[in-house]
């Protein structure tokens, strides 16, 4: 296993105009929680939320034309309204972790920290992601993703730039 | 595309070499030989990578009537796993945006300031 003081790290912040408790309700109600979660042009949908430490909440995202896919959280830390910490992983129906299939060589866990300060009128969303219990090879291809995960996939689809650029 | 198909072709994407003759193919149609060239790798060899390309949906062979058959891209299968890959790089940053909206509709803080209603690019890396 890598050691923990190498391991990536991704992160995002975003301010929101709402009081923490609001941004905290968003997050914790799974009525509100499947109205925002998941990428554009899916449709969430809670199948499960146990909010306790040990809890899982279970998620399907459905894409227009695609087979739903899963999302699973296993509550860690619950502290409201300040701080949310679970164990993030891809998921079948049963609720059940699975590599995503378009990404084998990822890790199949990761550990999420969502931490919420007041800033004034405004709310800061912290969040940060790291490998859990990962092999060191998976520790290197989540590394090699963090650039995609904060806007635009770069990598293996050069190829397709360029033979689309051919075409034209 | 199935999940099962996406662990064909992602699986596919996995390898180096065939990315490389991917990368080829993306500039035109090449015969066996001539994508085993810059490999330094036996014809069998690429022949292998060749078929689990195939078999991905990734390239195809060419005009039959040829004599060397070459292979062509496909890439429509590349353009769909492109949108996966997508969907899954872009979850949190698509995530937060559909929050903020969320929040603009449902939150009690009035009259904020346009600044803080631009918060959607603030902050984000």
């Amino acid at each position: 296993m890598a050691n923990v003081e190498t391991l990536p790290e991704f992160r995002l912040e975003r301010m929101f105009a709402a009081t923490r408790d609001e941004v905290w309700a968003a997050w914790t109600q799974p009525g509100s929680l499947e109205k925002w979660f998941g990428p554009k042009g899916c449709a969430a949908k809670s199948i499960k939320f146990d909010l306790k430490p040990g809890g899982m909440a279970l998620t399907r995202l459905t894409f227009p034309g695609a087979p739903p896919m899963y999302a699973r959280f296993v509550f860690r830390e619950i502290v409201a309204p300040k701080r949310l910490v679970w164990l993030h992983a891809i998921a079948d129906e049963a609720g059940n972790a699975v590599k995503h299939p378009m990404a084998q060589e990822l890790p199949a866990q990761m550990l999420v920290v969502m931490e919420l300060t007041d800033q004034g009128e405004t709310t800061k969303l912290k969040l940060t992601k790291t490998p859990f219990e990962a092999s060191a090879s998976e520790v290197e291809a989540f590394r090699g993703m963090i650039p995609s995960m904060t806007g635009g996939w770069t990598g293996n689809f050069d190829v397709l730039d360029e033979f689309l650029a051919g075409k034209r | 595309m199935t999940p099962m198909q996406l662990d064909i072709v992602f699986q596919a994407l996995a390898d180096q070499t065939r990315r490389g003759i991917l990368a080829r193919l993306a500039k035109g149609e090449a015969t066996v030989n001539e994508l085993a060239e810059p490999f330094d790798m036996s014809q069998p060899s690429i022949s292998r990578h060749l078929k689990v390309l195939e078999e991905a949906g990734l390239i195809e062979v060419g005009a039959r009537t040829a004599q060397f058959r070459p292979r062509r891209l496909k890439a429509e299968t590349l353009t769909e796993a492109r949108a996966w890959m997508e969907q899954l790089g872009a979850m949190w940053t698509d995530s937060f945006d559909k929050l903020d909206d969320f929040l603009e509709e449902t939150s009690r803080v009035r009259a904020r300031p346009k600044a803080a209603a631009k918060g959607k690019s603030h902050g984000k890396r």
